[in-house]
């Protein structure tokens, strides 16, 4: 461990917390919550220097001081109401680069950090700070359920862990085993040879206990209580008749209230326990369990460091008459303890509460009271809700919340069962909603397609715009290094400036839509907006499409000009016109997908597209020129169909619009657009033959018609026929008395009583009607109700001789055949 | 070390000012006296710096240097006895004694004037005086920051012009006989003030200006005209008066800067104050139209055609007095909590004070202890306002709560004038009643309306308790509001209910309306008003003034 004194013994603890920049994620851990210290003095300051920073405050719910909560409480941070006891220190400061933790004996609140003497430790690394956020994490695990967006932010800064060094640093909470337990053990392990404990705390409970505990695994030959008068819980009937227990009267300059809490080891080592835990059984020797024993967080330090802090303390000796004396009267915390603890609440800009409680609950019989900083008080009957989901409650509330509402849950009898706390209505919507992780482009699409609420496809948004930091793994840097080329990612400032831009779009539309509870006959008949304010709103909808476009541009597509991007980018204009319309009453719906059209054209002018299957991207494109009445470049489209075969399971396929929970409510145009479209890439392909296929069963069938059509041939073996008039083996006729006229081309012809026409037909409906892909609504039946009266009539002629009534049934099999030989394999 | 462990700082704290935040209570001032502050005091700084402002301008000089000038000038003549108000007096007075008679004083060397914020790169005119000129519509900033001038702001600056020996201050050094020769023309004592200057800053604090359509200040001579012919009607209903204050229209506010002028010449003519009790004089004249003379007699005043006007400063000087006990109970507050550093909770804290006494002072001063029903006992008694010569009244009882010797009998006493200021409430007509809701405005929790109804309670525990925790509120959201500002001035903090002393000493003051010190100092230097150690008068001119013959 290293000497070294320190040089400045004092941190401002207001400065330091002030000088943090850049963060993404801020959390404080605390018993004690003054909102009004934090909204305003601690809060402004940080939000400036780190306006993307979630900010979290976690404090004991029996501890937060609501009387002193303002408008801002809950607003622009997330308030989490832990379980009594809940007792750890910490303030940490999170980004991708920097991290730092403050961990002491200090509270939020202005008594914590500008008045009383507190201890803190100040880790200024990364590293550390991450190995705190986990603890964090583990604990807020326990109290809030894993979708809770809070955690998206703690697992984007996990992703950057590194294994850290080797420190003197060691942090040890109860979470697992009491800290004293822990400590000893670690303590006797580094250095067997303790020879005094020095105790500072204002606080105590059972000492004897715990001394006894300290003095058995250590063999301390003294142990140094030290007591500020007139501050300290300690008994003296507790430490009397101890050997060795030595009471001292500490003093500090400025008579300032000492809350520090140190237990400090003195050997041939010098270690010290600073934190959160007071003297007491609750922290120093219980195990952590929620709701009903305490939990803390401590460091075991180098404890030269405190003793030479604590050398500028002043230390009396004390008489026991003294300690009793100046022992604090009605210290007692209060236990506060009911049957439902309502860990954190959130009113979304929708109007839902979501409340969520530290275990199910039971809430048969009960009222939630929502009371307004104006003191105004509404009951709400949550009694018969069914909307408990596991944890959490979910209801659509009949009043609209104020920032600063205090929710508290009573009985029918009037009774109050659960703790008081603070609805939380949040300013950013990233703090409200969940984010997607996943950044692959189909989830998102199968996300969307399920999108049918606006919220759905807020959370969708916030996730395209708010992926996971990607984290170069070695081999990648070293290639990205070797790279001469640009790095044509958008800078991290691109990517922010993107996602701001579209949720500055987004929170407007909030702010627009967050009155539907009270509005449920939508915009148009709403008497609360004027005129001039319904104009206002549908000109900032109608620029939503380019907003979005543009942030679409700067972001994906400048890394990815897939037919899946592109395919994101419509079927999300599709879901915000039809979300947006429902949510307005009002008729956009086409307007905005119009919008979304040309946008699209655009871009894919500027971006291009790279090789693939485009066929989704083909069905929404159709989807959307039938819907918007807009027409589509033509050259445009047969350049996504270049690598497309076509037939009904790649171009146009209406289970892809199911899949993705579009309704086809103009099913005819879209037809209607899509045969033209199949027949455009017919002719530009030149050849018919290519776009029919016919399979085996198809073929089969054929043969049945054509045998039953030629008399002389109807008794005549399947097999043998079938040979016989492909030209495999004719002669083999012969044999069942029929002897076929062998045309040029070696294939034998055969003369029937059906019109040749009415074979043709027949040809065509077998083709059509038992392709197990043939349907009315499939493109290929469009296909061949179109080609019937010109083009099959140039297929059919081959099977023909003009001017005779000669029927030649081999030729139309060969030719199919042929045509999809070379397919067939060029597919396999 | 991948950690340090530290012992958490004491906050040092800002200068605490206003530490309620009641400030705008008395907000009239502010209305009616535009350019006059607590900080500027000598017209001839006024006169002086619009003169320089237009050199610094057209020779291109150094404002700084100019100043420094002229305080060595101040200093080097007056010595000790320089006039109320002047700068910077012993640092220039220690540079002046290094300096033979004979030297040649480098102005370049005289480092430390000006205001030590600045690192002594501003000087006392641009930090102090500015705003007020510019209020008076003498000068404003163009969007370069460059000085312009009104027209009556340039007339100004003009009567310095001819000055004998002005080039003195464009030379970067000087001789002590020169300090000497310049005295008699650039002093800031009265007697170098000339009859031009008296006759324009006379027109300009009196209102006698109006607004060309240039929108530029001139002087208005026939509004000066009208005055002096006794046809300017001074006399507004106290509803106009209430009007004009809400207004912020200059034109009208000149005229209320004249009236009050002239109220106050009034009050000095009537009652020839000494310097001590001029506060407290002025305080009882508005409030009672009474006043104790200097053989401890109460005499009446009569204010005219300004009665109305009076009307609207009586409620001014309530909430002065709301003010000295709001700040004074902080006061009380404070030291009781100072004596337990380690904290202690409210009940506590009243616990410890001794009710007996409280109950006593009740009983004999109002006849009761159910502090909600003060209003209705002392109606009876006093069916009208408190005069000089009640059994009862608000300046006995401030008077006594600051003498007496314990806490308890300050508490009460304070508690007694809340009293007395909510029977003094009652009495007020419309107008005074709005004016006192547009003056209590921005005071919290704290307005007067809000003090009689929710501190005076049936209980004496109960309206103490009242009266600490909006208190302790009011200052819990002032600190917020200075924070937010980079002030730091939290006297005490709060956690979960246990109050900690900061251990900052705070009493509060005992006359806030210091203002009236600076204007009698101006309407000396206007020659209206005489002052000697012993007292302030009115001058012969003053006397004049009053009665309109200029």
């Amino acid at each position: 461990m290293a000497q070294a004194p320190s040089i400045v013994s004092e941190i401002d603890l207001l400065k330091e917390t002030g000088a943090e920049k850049n963060c993404e994620l801020i959390i404080f851990t605390t018993f004690s919550f003054d909102p009004h210290f934090f909204d305003n003095i601690v809060l402004k300051k940080l939000r400036k220097d780190n306006p993307i920073a979630r900010i979290v405050v976690v404090a004991d719910s029996n501890h937060i001081d609501f009387e002193k909560r303002t408008y801002e409480t809950g607003r622009e941070y997330r308030l989490i109401l832990a379980p009594p006891t809940f007792h750890p220190k910490i303030f940490l400061f999170c980004s991708n680069k920097t991290g730092k933790t403050l961990i002491g004996s200090h509270n939020l609140t202005l008594s914590g950090f500008s008045n009383n003497l507190e201890l803190s430790c100040k880790i200024d690394n990364r590293d550390i700070t991450i190995e705190f956020l986990e603890i964090i994490k583990n604990l807020l695990s326990k109290l809030l359920s894993l979708d809770d967006p809070i955690f998206t932010d703690i697992d984007k800064q996990l992703q950057n862990k590194f294994i850290r060094g080797q420190t003197d640093l060691y942090t040890i909470t109860n979470l697992e085993l009491p800290i004293l337990d822990q400590t000893l053990l670690k303590i006797t392990k580094l250095d067997p040879k303790i020879r005094t404990v020095k105790i500072v705390s204002p606080f105590y409970s059972e000492p004897r206990k715990l001394i006894e505990k300290i003095t058995n695994a250590t063999k301390a030959e003294k142990v140094q209580i030290c007591v500020q008068k007139n501050n300290h819980t300690l008994s003296s009937d507790e430490i009397k008749n101890l050997l060795h227990v030595e009471p001292l009267e500490i003093q500090a300059k400025q008579k300032r209230r000492i809350h520090s809490k140190i237990i400090l080891f003195e050997g041939t080592k010098k270690l010290a326990l600073v934190g959160s835990p007071n003297f007491t059984t609750a922290a120093l020797n219980e195990i952590y369990q929620v709701g009903r024993s305490n939990l803390e967080i401590a460091v075991l330090v180098d404890g030269e460091k405190i003793n030479s802090l604590l050398s500028e303390l002043s230390y009396l000796s004390i008489t026991m008459d003294e300690i009793d004396d100046s022992r604090m009267k009605n210290n007692q915390w209060l236990a506060g303890h009911y049957t439902h603890h309502i860990v954190t609440s959130i009113y979304d800009p929708f109007g839902y509460l979501h409340i969520e409680f530290a275990s199910s609950p039971s809430l048969s019989g009960t009222y939630a009271e929502l009371k307004s900083m104006k003191n105004e008080i509404n009951m709400i009957d949550i009694g018969s809700s069914e909307k408990v989901e596991g944890r959490k409650l979910t209801f659509n509330c009949p009043v609209k919340l104020e920032p600063g509402t205090l929710l508290t849950i009573y009985s029918n009898a009037g009774l109050q069962v659960s703790n008081v706390s603070i609805v939380n209505i949040l300013r950013s919507i990233t703090d409200i909603m969940p984010i997607y992780n996943t950044m692959s482009p189909d989830q998102i699409i199968k996300t969307l397609a399920k999108a049918s609420t606006f919220e759905d496809l807020v959370r969708l948004t916030i996730s395209l715009w708010n992926p996971p930091e990607k984290t170069a793994t070695s081999s990648e840097k070293q290639t990205s290094e070797d790279n001469s080329q640009p790095d044509i990612l958008p800078s991290s400032w691109g990517r922010s400036q993107a996602r701001k831009d579209i949720l500055d779009i987004l929170e407007e539309l909030y702010s627009l839509t967050s009155s539907r509870a009270n509005y449920p006959t939508g915009l148009a008949s709403t008497t609360n907006y004027s005129k001039e304010d319904i104009v206002d709103i549908k000109n900032r909808i109608r620029r939503i499409p380019l907003k979005f476009t543009k942030c679409f541009e700067n972001y994906k597509l400048k890394t990815d000009n897939s037919s899946s991007v592109y395919s994101i980018y419509l079927l999300y204009s599709i879901r915000l016109s039809e979300v947006l319309s429902k949510i307005l009453q009002t008729d956009i719906q086409e307007l905005l997908q119009r919008e979304a059209l040309l946008n699209f054209n655009t871009l894919i002018r500027n971006y291009g597209i790279s090789l693939g299957d485009n066929s989704k991207l083909l069905s929404l494109l159709l989807y959307l020129e039938s819907h918007s009445g807009l027409k589509l470049d033509e050259k445009l489209l047969l350049k996504l169909t270049s690598n497309i075969r076509i037939n009904e399971l790649n171009l146009f396929n209406t289970s892809y619009l199911e899949e993705m929970s579009i309704e086809l409510n103009k099913k005819q145009d879209l037809y209607d657009i899509a045969e033209q479209l199949t027949i455009s890439i017919i002719k530009s392909k030149g050849n018919l033959w290519e776009n029919i296929q016919i399979n085996p069963e198809i073929e089969n069938k054929i043969f049945d018609y054509y045998q039953s059509i030629i008399p002389e041939c109807k008794q005549i073996p399947k097999p043998v026929f079938m040979k016989a008039v492909t030209g495999i083996d004719v002669i083999n006729l012969y044999g069942y008395g029929v002897y076929p006229r062998t045309e040029a081309d070696g294939l034998p012809s055969f003369t029937t009583q059906i019109p040749l026409n009415e074979v043709l037909e027949k040809t065509l409906q077998i083709i059509k009607g038992n392709h197990i892909n043939l349907n009315n609504e499939s493109l290929t039946a469009i296909l061949l109700n179109k080609l019937r009266k010109e083009d099959l009539r140039t297929i059919l002629a081959f099977t023909l001789e003009r001017g005779k009534a000669r029927f030649t049934p081999g030729r139309i099999i060969l030719k199919f055949r042929k045509q999809n030989e070379p397919k067939l394999a060029a597919t396999r | 070390m991948s950690y340090e462990v530290y012992w958490t700082k004491k906050i040092p704290l800002n200068a605490i000012i206003d530490p309620l935040g009641i400030r705008s209570l008395r907000a009239l001032e502010d209305i009616f006296l535009p350019g006059i502050t607590t900080q500027t005091h000598r017209i001839r700084y006024f006169t002086f710096l619009l003169w320089a402002w237009n050199q610094v301008k057209d020779r291109k000089i150094n404002l700084l240097q100019m100043e420094k000038l002229l305080t060595l000038i101040v200093q080097y003549n007056h010595g000790t006895n320089v006039p109320y108000g002047s700068r910077n007096t012993e640092k220039t007075q220690d540079f002046l004694q290094k300096k033979t008679e004979d030297a040649t004083i480098d102005l370049a060397e005289f480092t430390d004037f000006g205001v030590p914020g600045s690192n002594y790169t501003v000087g006392y005119g641009d930090s102090l005086y500015k705003n007020s000129l510019a209020m008076l519509e003498l000068v404003g900033t163009n969007d370069f920051r460059e000085i312009k001038f009104s027209e009556a702001g340039r007339t100004i600056a003009n009567s310095l012009e001819h000055a004998k020996g002005k080039e003195a201050f464009f030379q970067t050094s000087i001789s002590k006989k020169e300090l000497k020769e310049l005295h008699d023309h650039f002093c800031l004592c009265r007697e170098t003030i000339t009859d031009l200057e008296v006759d324009l800053w006379r027109k300009i604090f009196f209102g006698f200006t109006r607004s060309d359509k240039t929108g530029t200040l001139v002087f208005d001579e026939d509004k000066f005209q009208s005055f002096q012919n006794n046809t300017l009607q001074y006399y507004r209903s106290p509803q106009e008066w209430y009007e004009i204050a809400c207004s912020n229209q200059p034109e009208k506010i000149a005229l209320g800067r004249g009236s009050l002028l002239l109220m106050i010449l009034r009050i000095i003519e009537n009652a020839e104050p000494s310097s001590q009790s001029v506060n407290q004089t002025i305080r009882d004249a508005i409030y009672f139209k009474q006043f104790i003379n200097s053989k401890q007699e109460v005499q009446v005043i009569d204010f005219g055609s300004l009665e109305a006007f009076r009307t609207i400063w009586e409620v001014y000087v309530h909430n002065l007095y709301i003010m000295s006990f709001l700040e004074k109970t902080f006061g009380i507050f404070l030291k009781l909590l100072e004596k337990k550093p380690m904290g202690t909770r409210l009940e506590n804290l009243i616990s410890d004070l001794s009710f007996n006494k409280l109950e006593e002072n009740f009983l004999s001063s109002i006849g009761s202890v159910d502090l909600s029903r003060s209003e209705e006992i002392l109606s009876k008694e006093l069916p009208g306002k408190t005069t000089l010569k009640t059994r009862i009244n608000e300046r006995d009882i401030f008077r006594k709560a600051q003498s007496s010797s314990t806490i308890e009998e300050k508490l009460s006493n304070y508690l007694v004038l809340l009293c007395l200021l909510k029977h003094r409430k009652m009495s007020f007509s419309e107008p005074q009643l709005s004016m006192l809701q547009y003056l209590e405005r921005s005071t919290y929790n704290l307005s007067p309306n809000t003090l009689y109804t929710n501190i005076l309670q049936s209980d004496l525990r109960k309206t103490i308790g009242a009266l600490f925790r909006n208190l302790i509120n009011n200052h819990r959201t002032v600190i917020a509001e200075r924070y937010g500002a980079g002030t730091k001035c939290w006297l005490l903090t709060e956690e979960k209910g246990l109050l900690i002393p900061y251990s900052t000493p705070y009493e509060g003051v005992t006359y806030s309306e210091t203002k009236w010190r600076n204007v009698l100092e101006f309407l000396y230097d206007l020659k209206l008003v005489e002052k000697t150690d012993q007292k302030f008068s009115i001058s012969e001119a003053g006397s004049r003034w009053l009665k309109h013959q200029v």
